[in-house]
């Protein structure tokens, strides 16, 4: 979907790059060697996101460093359209597809609330009925692409109204906080636990 | 061997002890009475004393330091091939039982106690048979 959206296949991995990594900072090969893309193609993305403000660089040395700009007012928005998308929503919803079972899938915590750090995890809620046995495979590959732990919590429809009616702060803190669905939509969630 | 490890004799009475506290955990981990936290932490514990029934077989024992972390990367180069994606399984419960020892409240959902019971249940028997394969001084049974 992005690629089409985008028109560049290598635009689209520039971005998924920088924007799901806005703590660290790369230089030219090494996102090359990372996305699997020449050097001159990358240069070539990388001067387009600078000039709409997506990316800052800084040279030191010979080498010019690459950041992601998470300032930019279109940060938070591209951010999320990418996560729900190639870089987790696309992999963990073809798996869900293939078992089903899942009503509402969304990520929380630092990521959602765009004040992760480098060490951050992605926090994901799924509610439904599947194992973590079985996703295990694909949010391992998931993990790997994105180069990020991926912490899930599975609850069923009944578990999640029953902690919530319980007012549990672990569920309390999640269901009050910036959420960016995989799965299903806020009128879903409301649905489950009105 | 590697730097995170360390040569260990294979000893009988050391399995039995690894596998009588993995029988014990994993019994435990099914006391409905006892918080789904606690449960997962004993479901995960048990599987921790599978892996390193695994190593003993294999003659290694993790060093100290990052011992859950290590114990199971080790374990993940000694299963058969089909059984790797279960260790992938085993460093995820790891991180959530960090998470709910020592991080948040509530973590966890039931569905995961069970799954979690269901697969160590699973390893414990592929655990004990291997032990019964290998015929050596340390098999069990």
């Amino acid at each position: 979907m992005l690629r089409l959206l985008f028109g560049s296949e290598a635009r689209v991995r520039v971005l998924s790059l920088m924007l799901t990594h806005p703590d660290s900072e790369f230089y030219l090969r090494e996102i090359s060697r990372m996305i699997g893309l020449p050097p001159h193609a990358v240069r070539q993305e990388m001067s387009r996101l600078r000039e709409l403000g997506l990316v800052g660089a800084d040279r030191r040395g010979n080498r010019l460093y690459y950041r992601a700009n998470p300032t930019c007012p279109i940060f938070p928005e591209l951010k999320a359209l990418f996560l729900k998308t190639i870089a987790l929503g696309d992999a963990i919803r073809k798996a869900l597809e293939e078992i089903g079972g899942i009503d509402v899938a969304f990520i929380y915590g630092s990521v959602a609330a765009n004040t992760e750090s480098l060490e951050s995890d992605v926090d994901l809620l799924l509610v439904g009925n599947v194992a973590l046995s079985v996703l295990t495979p694909t949010l391992t590959r998931v993990e790997a692409e994105l180069r990020r732990d991926v912490n899930v919590t599975i609850l069923s429809a009944a578990e999640l109204r029953d902690r919530a009616a319980r007012q549990e702060p672990f569920i309390a803190n999640v269901l009050a906080g910036p959420k960016i669905y995989l799965l299903g939509t806020p009128e879903d969630l409301r649905r489950l636990v009105p | 061997m590697n730097d995170a490890t360390r040569a260990v004799l294979p000893s009988r009475a050391d399995l039995e002890q690894l596998l009588a506290i993995a029988e014990r955990d994993l019994g435990q981990s099914r006391l409905q009475l006892l918080h789904l936290d606690t449960r997962y932490a004993l479901a995960y514990n048990a599987a921790l004393q599978l892996a390193t029934a695994v190593l003993s077989l294999h003659g290694v024992r993790v060093r100290k330091m990052a011992f859950h972390q290590q114990t199971l990367a080790e374990l993940r180069a000694r299963l058969p091939e089909a059984m790797q994606g279960f260790a992938d399984y085993l460093e995820r419960a790891r991180r959530k039982r960090n998470a709910a020892a020592y991080n948040r409240v509530n973590v966890v959902g039931e569905g995961e106690v069970t799954d979690l019971i269901r697969q160590v249940e699973v390893f414990q028997a592929w655990v004990v048979e291997e032990a019964r394969r290998r015929r050596s001084d340390t098999a069990v049974g």
